[in-house]
């Protein structure tokens, strides 16, 4: 359980640091905090030439308030999201999904910018990027570049990022006064990867449905929004027959696996359980905000 | 038993907090992995991918050509140069009368390999790096053979054959009671209730991986090894005797802190045995160190028994017949207890609590390309007790009666104690019903209906779950020797045999000493772990405190009766005018006093000694009731445990502090074997759990408040502390409490039973199969 030789550089630029990984070739990987990154070098499933470091660098970790949007660093850690009170406030389903990253420890290392970048499709921060509308900025020596979030998960652990490019910054759009939400998640024990999740954000518009978005993660090779489910509740009043068919939609589009702890189909069904649960939440947030 | 005067009353049990913490948290620990490098060469294993192959040819010559490369050792070597093999208890019979018959234990694979994870082959160089990377370039030439995992495929016809000795994959069988009359028994019984239940196997995940140094000391050609031991004692002899064929005395085990044990750590392991003999080889020391994966593969494994039992009861729900047959999975090779813990441990609590003279045991060990079992917290008796807890909850069930009621109906009687069980075995104390009322009382029985209701509201299924648990304790070793010193430095310090791993032994050990003679416990060391200095059997089967405790209180009455003689002397009168207290042997009616410490000062090496034995009549039978209350959620099948409470009677608890925490952590394991853990391998024979991420042991947030009541109203009638051991019952009463209570919570759906653990999964899938079938 030891990483294969590797070296080692710590960059204090950005600029450095998409050099060192130009000179590398393709065979060189970033260090954000290590806690993805690490267990696959101890388990040999990498072998890269040269790690990265981008800890040294000045003002990689910040959340900061930019009018329409919230602008991340990426080496902001989880902790720092889940205890920040700019997201309590402005983005409070990201606030309820960080507490189901991982445990402690591993939230006061890890990143935003490495968990976008690791793209687990069972991983809090790409469904919460989905769902949140991000814009991830990217740099390499040839410039910079700002994808959306929805082009930017590929596969499992596979991102649209090129072996040059670096994350810098994530941007992701404030709630509207008044939107509902809820986060959904069942896992094997506190802490671990999602079986399913589901995470909803919704307006209550005169009695009905509208701005709702709906995230999905654990259940396919990407995390992904359930856009079909979407369509049918738009502009619907909130009723049983809306949300059972929303459910059914969303069981009908995903392909989950099977691994140990849970088949596809339990993790079909389960992804419906939650989704219901969620959008339940979500529309008496709505609601409620509606009549304050 | 021996005697102990009656001022060493250890029963005022004070919580005295754990001496060793301030040392163990702040990084002063000193585990083997801890020691400095030394120029010691590291020894790497190569393992073998294959559950079962026969070895064609291993091709060395790329890695000892490799930089630094100073052997590459493989089975061949070891059979050349006359190393010995491991053994194991093999005092038993197969099915058709014809003695056991297993495979050689070897330290590294000759021939044939029997489970994926089996050594093949050690390099040792001056880096682990090194080494890995030699290991890296041995080709081996494997012809991949047949395999089977699962023991109950392996006893079926046209299996796989693990050893060509025993064909039928049975290494030993046992059967216990009268197989006719229980037969009569069922056929005229009012109810027959029957139950298939399995203890899955277990990965017992110790906190600190093995990890092994030894090395031959210059000035006398005596090999020190540095190996993590619950037995030092006999992990030493193991390797004198077995492996190496040394005098015992030409080899020394030191063992240090160790970071937990769960009984994993007992006897020698193959990798121990390696690097004694390339110590010894190569004139050099040598160290290995064990990944968290070495665990998972190549550590015994715990667990593993599948069981169909049945009770035959009358209208009472008296239980008239129970009858058991059983298959216990030992692995491809038999670890020390392989056979002795699903024959002998377990059936020795088999019939629980309760009365229950007319039995039928039928138990097979059977083996199986998978790593072997040995002893895990509790080892056997978990295994036994969840099988008749279950039971009993399933006989009231189908009943309708109350399961305390049922449980009250057969228990044994105050009165029957000394009661000796089916097994043969003597309960010496114990208070059932008593203990069970007070558990009702407190785990709030009568406000379970409300509870209920109020999770029905929001859409969950609740249950509850009872078990009453025994144990057997003592690893029928009932002696254990120290020696105590009082030094010249004003210091007391105890050798013992016992090994500490997490348990809390010094502070114990320290209370007792401090309490007996009247000194400061931080003027007392507690010195194990060290074959020169104190040799015992060590700290298996909850036998520590009990056995090893009270040779530490004859210990205290010898050393003051020693120091009396010797005050006498000094002080120029009779013994019998000389009085002990505090430290001071003083001239009864006068000033005239000589303290402890300066009589050492004159003795021998500035030490005052005594060598003593504690001994015991028997066993201790640790007992108690274990209540909880589950909530589920029927549309994902998750399982929560949202009350926990326990009655433990533990006799006299010496510190109750450590008592719970024991307690504690065996429920958490406990919980863990019901709802999370569970060694998985693939049709293929490739261990699918091999690490954190797939094998769940709970988080502490996964774990509910458990509240411990200890009950010393029948304290131990056979050791003079009246201590019985506590370090394994709750991780016995954890998992039937458990299963007990989702199934409870899960029989209105007409559900019987499911497999632990009780997974999202199939709890969701048992649902939707109750759902289907109900339709
Ligand atoms: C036991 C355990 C449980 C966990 N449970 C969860 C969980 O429940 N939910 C969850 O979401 N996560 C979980 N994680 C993962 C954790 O959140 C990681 O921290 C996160 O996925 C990666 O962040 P990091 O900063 O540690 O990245 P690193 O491990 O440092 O890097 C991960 C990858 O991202 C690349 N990278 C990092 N930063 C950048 C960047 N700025 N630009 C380009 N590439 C970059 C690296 O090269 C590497 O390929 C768990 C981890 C462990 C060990």
């Amino acid at each position: 359980m030891k990483p294969p030789p590797f070296d080692y550089f710590a960059a204090d630029s950005i600029e450095a640091a998409v050099q060192a990984l130009a000179d590398a070739g393709g065979d060189g990987k970033i260090i954000a905090g290590g806690q993805s990154l690490m267990p696959m070098l101890n388990f040999r499933l990498l072998r890269p030439s040269v790690l990265i470091d981008i800890n040294r660098i000045p003002d990689l970790a910040y959340v900061r308030d930019d009018g329409e949007c919230i602008r991340i660093g990426p080496l902001t850690r989880h902790r720092t999201l889940e205890t920040s009170s700019l997201v309590a406030e402005q983005l409070p389903v990201l606030h309820e999904a960080m507490g189901y990253v991982a445990h402690l420890a591993i939230r006061n290392r890890g990143t935003i910018g490495g968990s976008l970048s690791h793209a687990d499709p069972a991983a809090e921060l790409p469904m919460m990027s989905l769902l949140l509308d991000a814009r991830l900025e990217i740099q390499s020596l040839s410039g910079r570049r700002t994808i959306d979030a929805r082009d930017f998960f590929l596969g499992a652990l596979t991102t649209d990022l090129d072996e040059g490019e670096m994350l810098v910054e994530v941007r992701l759009t404030k709630l509207r006064k008044g939107t509902g939400w809820a986060f959904e998640e069942v896992a094997r024990r506190s802490g671990d990867f999602a079986l399913a999740s589901v995470g909803i954000t919704l307006s209550h518009d005169d009695g009905k449905i509208s701005n709702v978005r709906i995230g999905l993660m654990g259940v396919g090779e990407t995390p992904m929004r359930a856009t079909d489910a979407e369509s049918l509740l738009a502009g619907q009043p909130f009723s049983e027959t809306v949300v059972t068919a929303a459910v059914d939609s969303i069981r009908r589009t995903v392909e989950p696996n099977t691994d140990l702890h849970a088949s596809s189909d339990y993790r079909r069904h389960l992804v419906g359980v939650l989704a219901e649960q969620a959008l339940s939440k979500a529309w008496q947030r709505a609601t409620q905000a509606a009549h304050d | 038993m021996n005697i102990l005067p009656s001022n060493l009353r250890f029963g005022a049990g004070q919580p005295v907090k754990r001496l060793e913490d301030q040392r163990l948290v702040t990084g002063r620990g000193r585990y083997i992995d801890d020691k400095p490098a030394d120029g010691a060469l590291w020894l790497v294993l190569l393992r073998s991918p294959h559950a079962h192959a026969r070895i064609r040819a291993i091709d060395t010559e790329a890695a000892r050509a490799m930089p630094g490369v100073a052997a590459v050792f493989t089975g061949a070597d070891l059979v050349a140069d006359d190393i010995g093999t491991l053994p194991t208890l093999a005092i038993f019979k197969r099915p058709d009368g014809a003695d056991m018959n297993v495979p050689p234990r070897r330290l590294l694979a000759h021939d044939v390999v029997r489970f994926a994870g089996e050594a093949v082959a050690a390099v040792i160089a001056p880096t682990q790096s090194a080494a890995q990377a030699a290991a890296e370039a041995i080709a081996v030439d494997y012809e991949v053979l047949p395999s089977v995992t699962d023991p109950v495929a392996a006893v079926a016809p046209g299996a796989p054959v693990v050893w060509s000795g025993a064909p039928d994959n049975i290494a030993a069988a046992m059967n216990y009671g009268d197989a006719a009359a229980v037969e009569k028994a069922f056929a005229a019984a009012k109810h027959v209730v029957s139950l298939d239940v399995a203890s899955q196997r277990l990965v017992p995940s110790a906190m600190e991986p093995r990890s092994t140094i030894a090395e031959i000391e210059k000035a006398t050609g005596r090999l020190i090894l540095h190996v993590q031991s619950q037995t030092p004692t006999s992990t030493r002899d193991l390797l004198a005797e077995a492996i190496l064929k040394r005098p015992k005395e030409s080899i020394q085990v030191r063992v240090g802190d160790l970071g937990g044990g769960f009984g994993q750590k007992t006897s020698l392991y193959p990798e121990d045995g390696i690097v004694a003999y390339a110590a010894a080889k190569l004139g050099r020391k040598v160290r290995w160190r064990g990944e968290r994966t070495d665990e998972f593969v190549g550590g015994t494994h715990g667990r593993d028994l599948t069981s169909t039992a049945e009770f035959a009861l009358n209208e009472k729900g008296r239980v008239l017949a129970f009858r058991v047959r059983s298959i216990g999975g030992t692995g491809a090779y038999l670890s020390g207890t392989g056979a002795i813990i699903p024959l002998v441990l377990g059936p020795f609590v088999a019939t629980g609590v309760y009365d229950l003279p007319l039995i039928h045991f039928d138990i097979k060990a059977v083996m199986t390309n998978t790593a072997p079992v040995g002893a895990y917290r509790g080892a056997g008796r978990p295994e036994a007790v969840f099988v008749v807890e279950r039971l009993m909850d399933a006989a009231a069930r189908q009943l309708g009666m109350d399961p305390r009621a049922i449980r009250k109906v057969n228990f044994i009687k105050p009165s029957q104690l000394p009661y000796t069980n089916a097994a043969g075995q003597v309960y010496d104390s114990g208070a059932f019903a008593h203990l069970l009322d007070r558990a009702t009382e407190l785990a709030d029985w009568d406000g379970y209906a409300a509870r209920k209701k109020a999770a029905k509201k929001k859409g969950l299924l609740y249950g509850r779950g009872l078990t009453s648990y025994i144990e057997w304790t003592g690893g029928r070793a009932h002696t254990e020797k120290v020696s105590l010193h009082a030094t010249a430095e004003g210091r007391i310090v105890l050798h013992s045999g016992t090994q500490a791993m997490g348990q809390g032994l010094e502070t114990s050990y320290a209370q007792m000493i401090s309490a007996s003679l009247g000194v400061a416990i931080d003027k007392i060391d507690v010195v194990q772990g060290d074959t020169d200095l104190a040799q015992g059997f060590g700290s298996v089967g909850s036998r520590s405190l009990f056995v090893g405790g009270t040779a530490v209180a004859v210990s205290a009455t010898d050393l003051i009766a020693k120091a009396r003689e010797k005050a006498s002397h000094v002080l120029e009168t009779s013994v019998e005018d000389i009085d002990y207290s505090d430290g001071w042997l003083t001239v009864v009616g006068t000033d005239r006093r000589v303290s402890l410490f300066e009589i050492a000062k004159d003795e021998k090496g500035a030490r005052l000694s005594v060598d003593s034995t504690g001994e015991v009549d028997g066993p201790s039978w640790p007992n108690g009731v274990h209540i909880c209350e589950v909530e589920i959620d029927p549309e994902t099948g998750v399982t929560n445990v949202v009350r926990y409470t326990t009655v433990d009677d533990v006799g006299v608890a010496v510190n109750p502090m450590l008592v719970a925490g024991q307690v504690h952590g065996g429920v958490a394991q406990g919980i863990g074997q019901a709802l999370y853990e569970g060694v998985t391998y693939s049709p293929e024979g490739q261990l699918l759990t091999a690490s954190y991420q797939d094998y769940c042991v709970p988080r502490a947030s996964d774990l509910p408040p458990i509240s411990v009541t200890l009950d010393d109203s029948a304290s131990c009638r056979t050791n003079p502390l009246g201590a019985k051991g506590c370090g394994e019952s709750g991780a016995i009463g954890g998992p039937p409490c458990i299963a007990n209570g989702v199934m409870d919570a899960l029989s209105p759906l007409g559900i019987k039973t499911i497999n632990t653990p009780l997974s999202p999964i199939k709890v969701w899938q048992a649902i939707q199969n109750a759902g289907s079938s109900a339709a």
